[in-house]
């Protein structure tokens, strides 16, 4: 059999310097090699030595005319078939208590009222046998504004779907005790995501409450109360304007007790809709936002918060919630769209209705753009948001492009830390067989 | 390659502390550790799987959890990896691992929630000797 070396191989230097990682991002498949790697895929695929198991299973050599571009879109294409359950982002209230200087909505005064209640009830159960799973995200404006139809429709889901998982996306400034407490009582939720965009000032100058008040001690309040119970994901918003602030947000999250308890993320600030004023002048690059990430993983892992660099994971089906079958944003007055960055849109440019489901299906081939065709990341990322793939005609590449490699490089050391110290590792440093099963 | 935008003479400290601690670093560095296809973390928000909610552990083994039977990924609910998986982890959003003490249950958030289990779980990892010496390297480094 002849063989050719995979398109979608990734290679980067451990960080000794002295080995080589070799990620394939079909499979998923890692392998370190105490050589160089791509010289031996090389060697191998040029028929001067016998091809590794290693390099076979973990899809580093294929077969010689196998289509790996054509295996991935049937991969994307079971979407359409494999799909099962529903997930939902829920808009509870299109209004919002803060004013934040990016935002991409204008914050219309909509909330679910009993007819939308009722309406996403029936959508739900219609749509959901019992076996299976049903995800929600409350979302917003602010979807704690709402609180009533959030327990109204978590009694309801409890009912109808035998699996159900919530996460909630706020900006904590109505996380009180109060709601901590219904929360961790349901006992299924996997998130709760709260942005901080840097100490007090930076904070306050980007997320101000409406009324242009300090949200900054409120919300930090808030976090280490709700971190005690329930899964905090903390995303600071990063631009230009507080990119320098990041060290300072981690001191300040570290002094206050929070950091250890939260798991701590950037978001890449982008002028996702013509309502983010002269947002789009401060935004930064990819490959600007991709050092940042880095900067922040290394700052944490200095800090004893290590594991933050797992494997990325290749795509299977929908790539996200707005080509996803399944998946919906539901909005007040029952309307219906694909995209999170449409569920303040006004009702009138809805893609359907709560009654007879979304009007129609979205055409969208992550597969289409040109740039994305020969690039050995598509397998992560699926040519990434399609939302602004669509608006600039061109693949939204994923910082995964610039920063995969020193994210495996953190994930090896990582490994072999965890080996070190564990008390598991043997006198040779390997782990003794009977300890691998989990 | 590309290059790396963690500073340079960071890792060296780190790899020259590992050096004199653990005396069994090359063996541990050669260690194939392959993960098996269809591993991985996924980064994505809420809905952007196709097993809706699920996550893996570590980021090794198991694409995927019981909660979504039709999962085309292969499921292998069992298979999480200790040598990644933190006691403090769940395996694949919300179960836990079923060897470890895994409290308390921790979903994986998009992309990053690994650090805050690993660290909750990993104090005595924290006061071990290796990291005591690389943190303090590291440390007095950024003191000088």
């Amino acid at each position: 059999m002849t063989l050719a070396a995979s398109r979608f191989n990734v290679a980067a230097e451990t960080f000794d310097g002295h080995h080589m990682l070799l990620f394939n991002t079909f499979t998923g498949a890692l392998q370190v090699c105490g050589e160089d790697g791509e010289a031996a895929i090389r060697a191998t695929v040029a028929g001067r030595r016998a091809p590794e198991s290693w390099m076979v299973e973990g899809g580093f050599v294929v077969e010689d005319g196998f289509d790996e571009r054509a295996a991935l879109r049937r991969r994307y294409a079971i979407k359409e078939t494999q799909t099962s359950g529903l997930s939902l982002t829920i808009a509870t209230s299109t209004d919002c208590n803060l004013a934040c200087v990016y935002c991409f909505q204008d914050h219309p005064k909509r909330r679910l009222d009993e007819a939308d209640i009722k309406g996403i009830v029936a959508f739900v159960a219609a749509r959901l046998r019992p076996d299976e799973p049903l995800q929600v995200t409350w979302y917003g404006g602010e979807p704690l504004l709402n609180m009533a139809a959030i327990r109204r429709l978590n009694g309801a889901f409890a009912k109808i779907a035998g699996r159900y998982r919530q996460a909630i996306i706020t900006n904590g400034v109505l996380l009180k005790a109060a709601q901590v407490e219904y929360f961790a009582e349901q006992g299924n939720v996997d998130y709760v995501q709260i942005t901080l965009d840097g100490p007090k000032d930076a904070h306050d100058q980007r997320r101000p409450m409406a009324r242009g008040a300090s949200s900054f001690e409120l919300i930090v309040d808030h976090v280490a109360r709700a971190a005690a119970k329930l899964p905090i994901t903390l995303r600071m918003n990063v631009d230009r304007r507080n990119a320098a602030q990041i060290d300072a947000l981690v001191d300040l999250l570290d002094r206050r007790g929070v950091l250890r308890n939260v798991s701590l993320y950037l978001g890449h600030v982008r002028a996702f809709t013509e309502l983010c004023g002269d947002t789009q002048s401060h935004v930064l690059s990819k490959e600007e936002f991709a050092d940042l990430e880095i900067h922040l993983m290394w700052t944490l892992w200095k800090r004893g918060i290590r594991n933050l660099a797992s494997l990325p994971r290749p795509r299977f089906g929908s790539n996200c919630i707005a080509d996803n079958p399944k998946g919906a944003v539901i909005a007040p007055r029952g309307v219906l769209f694909d995209c999170w960055n449409e569920a303040a849109s006004p009702p009138s440019a809805a893609n359907g209705d709560l009654s007879s489901g979304k009007s129609r299906q979205t055409q969208y081939d992550p597969f289409a753009f040109r740039d994305c065709a020969d690039c050995a990341i598509q397998p992560l990322c699926l040519a990434g948001c399609s939302w602004e793939a669509r608006k600039a005609g061109a693949g939204d590449c994923t910082t995964l492009r610039y920063n995969l490699q020193d994210r495996l490089r953190v994930h090896h050391l990582d490994r072999v830390l965890n080996e070190a110290m564990s008390p598991r590792t043997d006198e040779v440093g390997r782990v003794p067989p009977d300890a691998t099963p989990c | 390659m590309a290059k790396t935008r963690i500073p340079a003479d960071e890792l060296k400290c780190v790899y020259e502390t590992l050096v004199e601690m653990a005396p069994k670093l090359e063996s541990l560095l050669a260690h194939p550790l392959m993960s098996s296809p269809g591993g991985g973390d996924d980064e994505g928000g809420p809905g952007y799987e196709i097993c809706p909610g699920t996550q893996v552990c570590g980021g090794a083994f198991a694409p995927c959890d019981t909660r979504s039977a039709e999962c085309p990924t292969q499921h292998q609910p069992s298979s999480c990896n200790p040598e990644v998986c933190h006691p403090a982890q769940t395996c694949s959003g919300g179960h836990a691992c079923p060897n470890h003490s895994c409290a308390p249950t921790f979903a994986c958030a998009p992309g990053f929630a690994h650090g805050r289990a690993a660290e909750s779980a990993g104090e005595s990892q924290g006061r071990h000797p290796i990291w005591r010496a690389i943190s303090e390297k590291l440390d007095g480094r950024s003191l000088q």
